[in-house]
């Protein structure tokens, strides 16, 4: 491996004018910095003609392919033989392939989150258990800023053999409340509390309709659950705000906690202890 | 509704000429305003009580009560120049409203029907002037609600519960809530039940009674069988133009097609 780049090395170096190789280096950076400019003034157009992802992918794929041409047309003006590379690159490619396997496949997913877009650029996702809002979606890896303001690279690979859960495909989301009624409530009566929580709530849906399901019956307890739908933007405030007010509308009404077992015969054993000690 | 009243909903045909550090009072169904201006800005403070059901109007100006300023909230316009005056506009929604009749209305086949519904307008501040929107403000909380056909593809929209009124006598009159007169045809051969109707009050115009009372647009709906709506036309209010002052161009003009495919989908 070392020998062939040697040898391509020596072949190259022997055609270089270093006149030549001088004004191709300035001719590269003064292209880089027109491709740039270029880039630039282009967002400015693209911004109104389509998404973000979109622009993204397109200002990407544009860039490289005009550093390509830029980096072909300074070799040639260096004086540089194109098909010696080109020919050797076969060779390397192969040497390169195994070296860098993983690489190949972050860049083969990366080109197929592009193009499938199981999430775009702003999206709220979920991966290996991290919430966070995407970035920007490259060829090796996809950037999130997670809730906490934390900036995660996840390789592509990962993101397209693991679940990933995108919480901004639909407009609306639902959140589920389990809620655990002890027995000595009612349930039509925590059923109307929740209901008038939800219809005081400037975030929560009218439609679909929150649903009232009974899940199980515990020891102690009733657990129940109640759906309740709010739109995409609303959703992280939503939920706490939600708990919130339903807490607040339970200790309105009156609403006791269930208790949990060790309590329940802690208590009957103080009230034994106390009735034994009177007697 | 009383002469009185009728003359008192004309403020909105007016311009205000406020002079500094005078408040103008405005009490516009639940909406409370109160305007102030000085030199170099505009105080807006608002509450609402949330009652949608609140027939109250009235103003006062200048007013020398106090104000509940724990209660209100407040938005200030900074100006470089002096406002002359203020108009006062009432506007209607931003979004489609969807309405829901109290009790189950039916339509059978073969039939017509007239609806009369309401729907809460917002308050449109405006230098007269310079005819530049200072503030608009919901007359009241207006909840929100997703119709579609699945929760995957619809619209969000406000919510309201209506009377869904056949006859414009039986709808009772609430100074924040402009009229919409809705005519259904139904020519399929199946009874149609109208649950929800989305209005898309955004593509409506807003106008004025002489006796006070705001109306919009009025839609027309041709069902066809399967629950389908063959066609939905806009058109003008069926009531004697002259006595209508215009008060607000739609928000939205719509594509020609595209407004009408958006329109097709009012029904639930």
């Amino acid at each position: 491996m070392i020998e062939v780049l040697k040898s391509i090395f020596m072949d190259v170096a022997h055609e270089f004018d270093w006149y030549k190789l001088f004004f191709s280096l300035i001719l590269f950076l003064v292209g880089h910095f027109l491709i740039r400019l270029f880039l630039k003034s282009l967002s400015l157009v693209t911004g109104r003609l389509s998404t973000r992802q979109g622009r993204f992918v397109f200002q990407k794929f544009l860039s490289y392919g005009l550093h390509v041409f830029l980096i072909v047309g300074t070799l040639k003006v260096a004086g540089v033989d194109i098909k010696v590379i080109l020919g050797a690159a076969g060779i390397v490619t192969v040497a390169l392939g195994f070296a860098a396997r993983s690489s190949v496949s972050n860049l083969i997913s990366g080109l197929l989150l592009i193009f499938e877009q199981p999430f775009v650029v702003g999206d709220l996702i979920e991966t290996e258990g991290r919430l966070g809002e995407v970035l920007s979606v490259d060829l090796l890896s996809t950037s999130l800023r997670t809730i906490d303001n934390l900036y995660v690279r996840v390789p592509n690979d990962i993101l397209m053999n693991q679940r990933v859960v995108n919480y901004w495909r639909f407009p609306i989301l639902r959140m589920d409340m389990r809620i655990n009624v002890p027995y000595s409530e009612s349930l039509e009566e925590i059923h109307k509390i929740l209901n008038s929580v939800r219809e005081r709530s400037a975030l929560s849906l009218q439609e679909p309709k929150a649903l009232f399901k009974v899940e199980s019956f515990e020891e102690n307890h009733i657990v129940v659950i109640y759906s309740v739908w709010t739109t995409r933007q609303y959703f992280s405030e939503f939920k706490g705000q939600f708990y919130k007010e339903v807490h607040n509308a339970f200790r309105q009404a009156g609403v006791s906690q269930p208790q949990s077992s060790i309590r329940m015969i802690q208590e009957e054993i103080r009230s034994k202890a106390e009735t034994l000690k009177k007697s | 509704m009383s002469t009185e009243d009728s003359e008192k909903l004309k403020v909105f045909q007016t311009l205000l000429e406020m002079p500094s550090h005078q408040v103008f009072y405005l009490r516009f169904g639940p909406l409370s305003l109160y305007l102030a201006k000085s030199e170099t800005e505009l105080t807006i403070k608002w509450s609402t009580s949330n009652d949608w059901m609140d027939t109250s109007f009235s103003y006062d100006w200048p007013f020398t009560g106090i104000l509940p300023e724990t209660l209100l909230t407040t938005h200030r316009v900074a100006f470089s120049r002096e406002i002359q005056s203020i108009q006062l506009t009432p506007c209607l929604g931003e979004r489609a409203f969807v309405a829901q009749p109290f009790d189950r209305l039916d339509l059978m086949p073969g039939q017509k029907m007239k609806v009369f519904m309401s729907t809460p307008m917002s308050l449109e501040i405006l230098d007269a002037v310079e005819g530049e929107s200072l503030a608009e403000i919901p007359v009241f909380r207006r909840p929100l609600t997703w119709f579609g056909e699945s929760t995957i593809k619809g619209e969000l929209c406000f919510f309201t519960n209506i009377h869904a009124a056949l006859r414009e006598e039986d709808m009772p009159f609430r100074p924040h809530r402009a009229m919409t007169h809705v005519n259904i045809t139904n020519r399929s051969s199946e009874r149609f039940p109208i649950q929800r109707l989305k209005i898309p009050v955004h593509y409506l115009s807003l106008f004025q009674r002489a006796n006070g009372r705001f109306i919009t647009s009025s839609i027309d709906i041709d069902l066809e069988s399967g629950g389908k709506i063959r066609s939905v036309q806009i058109r003008p209010p069926r009531t004697n133009i002259k006595n209508l002052t215009s008060v607000a161009a739609p928000r939205s003009k719509g594509q020609g097609g595209l407004r009408a495919l958006k329109l097709l989908e009012l029904l639930k």
